[in-house]
């Protein structure tokens, strides 16, 4: 329940509307976006219909308990009814960002969302009322039409050095407990940081807003905030933090009344971390102004093609991520830079999801630049084999998994791939890639395994164990006998293309004479062990290697005899992409109940009331990788939302 | 796809689908004089299809699955901790990988011994609130005893974990045996039983009513002279 409660209010925040989308809000140089579009939520499920459900009654009492007002509606809380919500993410060297947009309909029925407490600490200024940020708390700010919410975190790397540390009055470099570090490549990036700062105090002097609170003004601007000119300050002061050397200070006005340092909080021990934690919080206050003056038109996320391209109205949500090697470069110190970076090559990540009557769907895109297209065309270019789809029987199986991939290709590409991913280490890393492909024969290691597999789960089945227990005698002397149980374990089947299984087969031969493998029928068999749980059969036939658990299976593969019987969903699915993952809840829960879970109903009945799950991906398109994710809704479960709501309350109650 | 990532499913797959099930058998014999031997046996058997696939995993349920080398290790440590227990001798550790059995035995030179020995295996596996057992044999009037009392730690810690780490208890038993020289005369647990011959008494019952302190396992048994 506690699960779906958080999804509501995550939707609830989604459900506004106004006249204007909040999208030019999000700064254009914005790492990550994500996005909930209220109307389309509340078109699967009214508000009417939600203000009279057991989640909708418990949300709103629970709502009502934290505040002065009683809530009937969600239409009481106060938010626009037909927006759209972000969230968004923005880095800078100094401070990284993470802010939430929320259209409002009515500012006074928010404010009602409030205790008496926090009433009391309202500041209200040029129709922004805010609610002080205390010391790692994000600062909430609204007006009558946008509720802001602000949290922001300092780079700890950018305080390590030391001109910036001793910029802000911090004395100690390695106060984060951190090595001091000296590579020069650092000077240089912070030097950069510092000269970007100066240019944006010059720019930000010409247009000026009030921040919101009285520190703020105390607060100098926090270094590249450049798409954010009308953030600034009455007067500019560098913070006001004891011991502050302010040599590298940003300019400052000739009359700016400094006022008096930042409250001290009582429990401070460490005196830097109070100073971070002021400029934390002044920069978050001055960020936070920005953001309600920014106007329509000026630059915006808007302006990022990228941003654009992927974007869909038609999404419910939507996730995106400007660059996954910049991301991952950003939580590294710049230091370790030069080491090269995993993600080379890597673009911007992008998901979108949609719910309708029949599934919910999400689909999303990995870009990759021109060399790992490239890279990827050539190892995507395979097709599962179709010889076994005869091996597949749709209307019983659980659940399967299967890759297509071309294993020559991708060993051919491993060294060009590497290139550039371990920077200084770039000559090195080609000499050991060489040295790789003249190891390596790629021709003869893809005929062994050509790189297309299937997985089927096709059953789960009762199977008598043995165990060990103890026998009393009527004098209580006992001794070690075995007995059997049955327990239900999982059948499934493994395939996999293969030119050239002598390897397997001298492996398996050594098996038969260390008695650890038995051969009949053109099948070897491996007997559960302590290191493996499963009887496993394999066979070799048609160019493929099988390995299942079923001997019958196994013995019907060998004689053809076997009779699949495969659906044309399922056909689609594994020949039109190179990778897919399968599971038919339906079918396991059926299962279960029969064997030793009927004690656990309503884990099946909860499985049995769920739609198909497939996760697929047809490879490269486009310089991205896409895949999709799509859960089917049960006819009689209404839509989409609907179902998911009905099924984390479901699940919750199992606990 | 690699065979890991198979194996990895499969083993994630077994763990879901196998229930848990266990024993524990503690078996003391008391000589006249009052000393004697103990074995602690922890069979895991009929769980052992699961516990296999456990092994062969990183983390189940969010917790770390130890190494076959990291538990050995702790046997031999907790026999070494035994044998260094004042009247405590021969103590000796064998754990079965195949069918999942753990025993544990030693000899003691008092049963008052038999207390540090307990407590100090409970010290090991870091089991709270179990060294409330106290055992104790008064040779001269021929009575052995033992008191258990729930003090509510092992309820409160067993509460505290999730109901799929909870179920492993719900069908764990735990049978006590206890033999002596002489033929027992009198036992205030009604809910053991003593053997034919009279010298042995046992007491079976589940682990979960013992965690529960549903069940009491504490006896009063008057032997003969």
């Amino acid at each position: 329940m506690k699960r779906a409660l958080q999804l509501v209010t995550l939707l609830l925040a989604g459900y506004t509307g106004m006249a204007q989308d909040l999208a030019y809000k999000i700064p254009e140089k914005a790492r990550m976006v994500a996005s909930f579009k209220a109307e389309q939520l509340f078109r699967l499920y009214p508000a009417a219909e939600f203000d009279t459900s057991a989640m909708g009654r418990e949300l709103l009492e629970k709502i009502s308990r934290k505040g002065p007002a009683d809530f009937k509606s969600i239409e009481d809380l106060g938010l626009d009814l037909k927006g759209t919500i972000y969230y968004y993410s923005q880095h800078t060297d100094s401070i990284n960002y993470d802010c939430v947009l929320i259209p409002i309909k009515d500012a006074g029925k928010v404010e009602k969302l409030f205790t008496e407490d926090e009433r009391a600490a309202f500041t209200r200024q040029n129709g922004v009322t805010a609610l002080q940020n205390a010391v790692n708390k994000p600062l909430v700010a609204w007006n009558n039409e946008i509720l802001v919410v602000t949290y922001g975190t300092l780079n700890k790397y950018f305080l390590e050095d030391s001109t910036n540390a001793a910029r802000y009055g911090i004395s100690k470099a390695d106060d984060y407990g951190y090595d001091n570090v000296t590579d020069p490549v650092i000077y240089t990036d912070s030097a950069i940081a510092i000269a970007d700062s100066a240019a944006y105090y010059a720019d930000s002097a010409a247009t000026a807003a009030e921040p919101l609170t009285d520190i703020a003004d105390t607060a100098t601007q926090p270094p590249a905030m450049e798409e954010m000119p009308m953030a600034v300050v009455d007067s500019f002061a560098t913070v006001s933090v004891e011991g502050a050397e302010n040599d590298a200070a940003p300019p400052v006005a000739e009359d700016a009344d400094v006022p008096p340092p930042p409250v001290v909080e009582s429990y401070y021990f460490d005196p830097n971390k109070e100073k971070r934690d002021s400029l934390t919080k002044a920069w978050v206050q001055v960020y936070t102004t920005g953001i309600f003056n920014k106007p329509a038109g000026s630059s915006s996320i808007l302006a990022n093609p990228d941003f654009i391209k992927r974007s869909d109205k038609n999404a419910i949500a939507s996730f995106w991520l400007d660059n996954l090697n910049s991301t991952y470069a950003g939580f590294l110190p710049y230091y370790y830079m030069r080491y090269g970076s995993l993600f080379q090559g890597y673009g911007s990540i992008n998901a979108r999801m949609y719910m309708n009557n029949d599934n919910m769907r999400i689909t999303g895109e990995l870009g990759l630049d021109d060399a790992k297209t490239a890279s990827y065309k050539k190892i995507y270019n395979r097709k599962l084999n179709k010889k076994f789809l005869k091996y597949i029987n749709s209307d019983s199986l659980i659940g399967f998994m299967s890759y297509a991939f071309d294993t020559k290709a991708y060993l051919d590409e491993i060294p060009r791939m590497l290139n550039g991913i371990y920077g200084m280490y770039k000559d090195e890393t080609e000499i050991g890639a060489d040295l790789f492909s003249l190891l390596l024969d790629e021709e003869a290691v893809a005929k062994v395994a050509k790189g297309d597999a299937l997985f089927v789960l096709s059953n789960v089945s009762a199977k008598e164990v043995s165990y060990h227990t103890y026998a009393y005698d009527e004098n209580y002397e006992y001794k070690d006998t075995v007995k059997t149980k049955t327990e239900t374990l999982p059948d499934f089947l493994f395939m996999f293309s293969s030119e050239d299984a002598r390897l397997f087969v001298k492996l398996l031969e050594y098996g038969i004479k260390k008695g650890k493998v038995t051969f009949a029928h053109n099948i070897y068999s491996i007997t559960s062990s302590r290191k493996n749980p499963f009887n496993l059969h394999i066979l070799f036939k048609d160019g493929i290697v099988f390995l299942g658990t079923s001997l019958t299976d196994m013995e019907q593969i060998s004689t053809d005899t076997y009779r699949g019987n495969l659906s044309r969903q399922h056909e689609e699915l594994l020949m039109k992409n190179n990778m897919t993952l399968y599971f038919n809840p339906n079918h396991l829960g059926n299962k279960l109940f029969e064997g030793e879970f009927r004690d656990l109903g309503a884990i099946a009945d909860n499985l049995k009331g769920m739609g198909d799950v497939y996760i697929k991906s047809a490879g490269v398109k486009d310089n991205s990788v896409s895949f999709d994710l799509v859960s089917e809704v049960p006819k009689d479960k209404g839509n989409a939302l609907k179902y998911f709501i009905a099924l984390m309350q479901d699940i919750s109650k199992l606990k | 796809m690699t065979m890991k990532k198979i194996s990895v499913i499969c083993l994630f797959l077994l763990s879901l689908f196998l229930s848990s099930c266990f024993e524990v058998v503690e078996d003391m014999k008391v000589d006249r004089d009052g000393s004697g031997s103990m074995t602690l046996t922890v069979n895991l058997s009929q769980s052992r299809t699961k516990l296999a696939a456990i092994m062969m995993m990183d983390t189940i349920n969010g917790h770390k699955v130890p190494e076959r080398q990291d538990i050995q290790q702790e046997i031999d440590k907790l026999v070494t901790r035994l044998n260094s227990t004042p009247g405590i001798s021969n103590a000796k550790g064998n754990i079965d990988f195949t069918s999942f059995i753990a025993v544990i035995s030693f000899s003691f030179r008092d049963v008052a011994n038999v207390n540090r020995a307990i407590s100090n295996i409970m010290d090991q596996y870091k089991v709270k609130g179990m060294s409330a057992a106290n055992y104790s044999y008064n040779e001269a009037e021929g009575r052995f005893s033992r008191v258990y009392k729930n003090t509510g730690d092992v309820r409160e810690q067993y509460n505290k974990l999730r109901d799929r780490d909870k179920e492993i208890f719900s069908s764990a038993m735990y049978i006590s045996i206890f033999r002596f020289e002489n033929t027992i005369t009198d036992y205030s647990n009604k809910l053991s039983r003593v053997a034919r011959n009279q010298l042995a008494i046992m007491q079976r019952c589940s682990v979960k009513d013992l965690i529960n302190g549903k069940t009491d396992i504490s006896n009063q048994i008057q032997l003969s002279k």
